[in-house]
């Protein structure tokens, strides 16, 4: 985490629309290589970052090392109060999760839960990945801000394919 | 067992119990987490509907899919099995539980879920890779299954997938290559990509993506070739112009009924 900038390889990212999902807002972000040269060969060259849709608790970042646990990730909702890692308590909240080597529990790293000024609640996918790049400090090349990607309109008359 | 043996094993017992929470999300669903981690050590959850259905919310799909390997997810040879052997069923992007009957079917759901994406390796983009070939499978993919009137109805996806997917033709000593799988069998499609390359570079892959048709027709005069391109006019002057003697037909991407075009030149046999 204490690397800055991290750099985003295969460039900029962009959001896509999730070619399961019926939601409208649904979003699937690509997985994209994360150079780092702080982290040892056999984290840093699988290190990826990448976010999903869940149909019940919306969009997920996550930037891990393939085959081993999350280093970050980013949640569009909590479900139920948590603390924040402001001491704030709060509800459903967009947030950032992290491990937490310094306050482990029964050994094992703990978690962390920033929750920066640029989340605020119901905010799309777009802008949370975006906060998400400025709080890391992750660079991709990008100039323009992150856009969600244009809705799909289904053809009238085959609604019933998707029941 | 003996005394320390029962206390310990109670500990486990009550600790595995213990961690088993729910809380209310949205859509009216509850979200069940278990202690089961998954591929990425968080714990796995699950969530039940309002209407009493369990299921995975799209999370396991979606994932492959953000890893950039639903193809090799669609063609897993396992995947029946391995649904019939953890209780699961596909419902559109969802894998849902199959069998109510027993809370042991519903463990092997769980279990199955959370292993499921450490079975693909994820293919992250680096800096080397040219993305527009993907960009154009992901679109065409994409208008075929949403978009496209003439598509199944039973397993649309894997349709799709089979008709994105890139194809090789062996002849007599050699093997040529199709960037998809149209269903007519004498069609070629050609993705031309290297757009920010040098001028060099552009015209080399022009080129090389010309020779398959030609081969190709030595022996097959019926065979087409189209080729997708995201704008033409990037492309030397030489190139464009043997490109459009050649191919039977040009996608510009540029343009947003392309997709639907190529999605045609894919789909139709």
């Amino acid at each position: 985490m204490g690397e800055s900038p991290k750099v985003i390889e295969g460039g900029p990212l962009e959001l896509t629309q999730c070619p399961y999902c019926s939601d409208e807002d649904a979003v699937n972000l690509d997985a994209h290589k994360v150079s780092s040269d702080i982290l040892p060969n056999h984290y840093a060259d699988k290190l990826h970052i990448s976010g999903y849709y869940v149909e019940y608790e919306g969009f997920k970042i996550y930037v891990k090392p393939d085959g081993f646990d999350y280093l970050l990730m980013a949640h569009q909702s909590h479900s139920g109060p948590f603390r924040a890692a402001d001491g704030r308590k709060l509800e459903d909240h967009p947030h950032f999760h992290e491990l937490d080597f310094f306050h482990r529990i029964n050994g094992a790293p703990g978690t962390r839960r920033p929750v920066p000024a640029s989340l605020w609640a119901n905010m799309n996918s777009a802008e949370l990945l975006e906060a998400f790049l400025n709080h890391y400090y992750f660079s991709d090349g990008r100039l323009n801000a992150i856009e969600m990607p244009l809705k799909r309109a289904l053809q009238k008359g085959l609604e019933e394919f998707y029941e | 067992m003996n005394k320390n043996q029962d206390a310990l094993f109670s500990k486990i017992k009550e600790a595995i119990c213990n961690s088993i929470e729910y809380s209310l999300v949205r859509k009216n669903a509850i979200k069940v987490t278990t202690p089961y981690l998954d591929w990425m050590g968080a714990p796995v959850s699950i969530y039940i509907t309002e209407e009493g259905h369990i299921t995975d919310g799209g999370q396991t799909l979606n994932q492959i899919s953000s890893l950039r390997a639903n193809e090799d997810f669609e063609f897993w040879p396992y995947k029946i099995d391995y649904f019939e052997r953890y209780n699961i069923q596909q419902i559109r992007g969802s894998l849902d539980l199959c069998y109510l009957d027993s809370p042991e079917g519903i463990l092997k759901y769980v279990q199955g879920i959370s292993r499921l994406p450490t079975f693909f390796e994820a293919k992250p983009i680096s800096d080397t890779e040219d993305k527009f070939p993907q960009t154009v499978r992901r679109a065409i993919l994409d208008t075929l299954i949403n978009d496209y009137p003439e598509r199944p109805r039973d397993d649309p996806i894997g349709w799709a997938l089979n008709l994105t997917k890139p194809r090789s033709i062996k002849l007599d000593g050699i093997t040529i290559h199709s960037d998809m799988s149209p269903s007519n069998k004498n069609r070629l499609m050609q993705i031309i990509s290297h757009a920010n390359s040098s001028t060099s570079d552009k015209r080399q892959h022009i080129a090389s993506k010309l020779l398959d048709p030609l081969l190709w027709r030595r022996v097959n005069p019926q065979v087409e070739m189209f080729a997708v391109v995201y704008d033409l006019s990037k492309y030397p002057n030489e190139s464009q112009s043997l490109l459009k003697q050649e191919a039977d037909g040009i996608f510009e991407m540029k343009n947003e009924p392309a997709k639907i075009r190529v999605a045609e030149a894919v789909a139709d046999a």
